[in-house]
């Protein structure tokens, strides 16, 4: 495969890992906590904590990654390491992802997350530096200075078969 | 001798007056001015030649009147006396009588009448004369001082004060203003909201500078690692 001149617009691979990086720091804090505080804090005020609290606590910090996933990239398609690195992930055409994309994609991330990180060398490869998991939900991870703001439904930009946007800066 | 009088050199006694006293302190102002090197001294000389000349004038032109007067009132006097024997002689006809005496009277009025104008005018211009000189020696004398006194004055004091005279008001004065002032300047600024404004913004900037640090780099690294590859596998990562 020949490199296109015009992946500059997207997000390469240490920058992808840099926000996942970030993310992944951010969520092991407040999984920390969102599973450690409320018995701590029940124990310190009543005594010891109820069993009930100690599991509820447990699985909102296991289901918290893929809500904090899901929900960022459906709602404004970035999560905070991706803002921190100046990375929207969107459809191939430049549309939001959809709750239910956006849902399954931080699914099968967090369900098979070495593939998933396998699967970023893919960027390398890839014209419009696409992942193997980008090719699967059909998403494109796009840097935000070459992204105009990411709309609802379809209407302008390229296709999915259609070359990526402008060059950015050179590098 | 009385304290308000004084002996003049023909031997002739004068008033002490206080226009006469303030026309002399102006000509002692005027002999300082003039060894200072202001300009325009022989004006002022002059300036208060006039003013002396105009009250001499004045108290001429009132002396002669009040001689007049005491003339006219002499040959009041004597009318009034002939007009006694006239009327004596001629009381049946008073009419006749009284007309002179009452012109005489009409006479001196009007002369008084016009010593007074006289000398009011003269004391009018020559104070506005006066107040014209002072201004305008004034305006000259700060004007000079401004170009040529306070430049030396400066030039002398400014090492006396920055050796001295500072360092022994920073001595006093600090203390107290780190005890008293700065802490009341510390609330003032952690309460001005603008000031709030002011670190809120710096805070974004340096946010934004460190995110933007993080993207160039980021950015940077992906296109190394791909020209990298690009060269490690002959064009084909």
């Amino acid at each position: 495969m020949t490199v296109p001149t015009d992946r500059h617009g997207y997000a390469g691979f240490a920058t992808r890992l840099t926000g996942l990086a970030a993310d992944t720091l951010l969520l092991t804090v407040a999984g920390l906590l969102v599973s450690g505080l409320p018995p701590t804090v029940w124990r310190q005020m009543t005594g010891a904590a109820p069993q009930w609290l100690v599991v509820l606590s447990g699985a909102l910090a296991g289901l918290l990654p893929w809500a904090y996933f899901a929900a960022c990239w459906a709602l404004s398609g970035a999560t905070i390491g991706a803002l921190l690195v100046g990375t929207r992930t969107c459809r191939s055409d430049g549309t939001r992802l959809g709750p239910f994309r956006a849902a399954v994609r931080a699914l099968v991330g967090l369900a098979v997350a070495p593939v998933w990180l396998v699967g970023l060398l893919g960027v390398l490869t890839d014209g419009r530096r696409r992942a193997w998991h980008d090719r699967l939900f059909g998403t494109v991870v796009r840097r935000a200075e070459s992204v105009s703001p990411i709309v609802g439904r379809p209407s302008v930009g390229p296709g999915p078969s259609r070359p990526g946007p402008p060059a950015g800066p050179a590098r | 001798m009385d304290a308000t009088e004084q002996e003049r050199p023909d031997g002739r006694r004068r008033e002490r007056s206080p226009g006469r006293l303030a026309v002399g302190l102006a000509g002692l102002a005027a002999d300082r001015l003039k060894i200072a090197g202001l300009p325009g001294g022989g004006t002022l000389v002059t300036a208060l030649g006039v003013a002396v000349e105009a009250d001499a004038a004045a108290r001429r032109r009132t002396r002669e009147a009040a001689d007049a007067a005491r003339r006219r009132g002499a040959e009041t006097a004597d009318a009034v006396r002939t007009v006694v024997r006239a009327v004596d002689r001629f009381a049946p006809q008073p009419r006749f009588l009284t007309a002179p005496a009452r012109w005489g009277a009409d006479v001196v009025q009007d002369r008084l009448a016009r010593a007074r104008h006289a000398g009011e005018a003269v004391v009018r211009e020559g104070r506005a004369d006066a107040e014209k000189y002072v201004a305008d020696r004034v305006g000259e004398l700060l004007g000079w001082a401004g170009r040529q006194v306070v430049p030396v004055l400066l030039d002398a004091a400014v090492p006396q004060l920055v050796d001295d005279v500072v360092p022994r008001i920073l001595d006093g004065v600090l203390p107290r203003v780190r005890d008293r002032v700065v802490p009341v300047i510390i609330d003032d600024l952690t309460s001005d909201p603008s000031v709030r404004d002011l670190v809120k913004e710096q805070s974004r900037g340096i946010v934004s500078a460190a995110a933007e640090q993080v993207r160039d780099t980021t950015g940077l690294a992906d296109d190394r690692i791909e020209s990298g590859l690009r060269r490690l596998f002959g064009g084909r990562p």
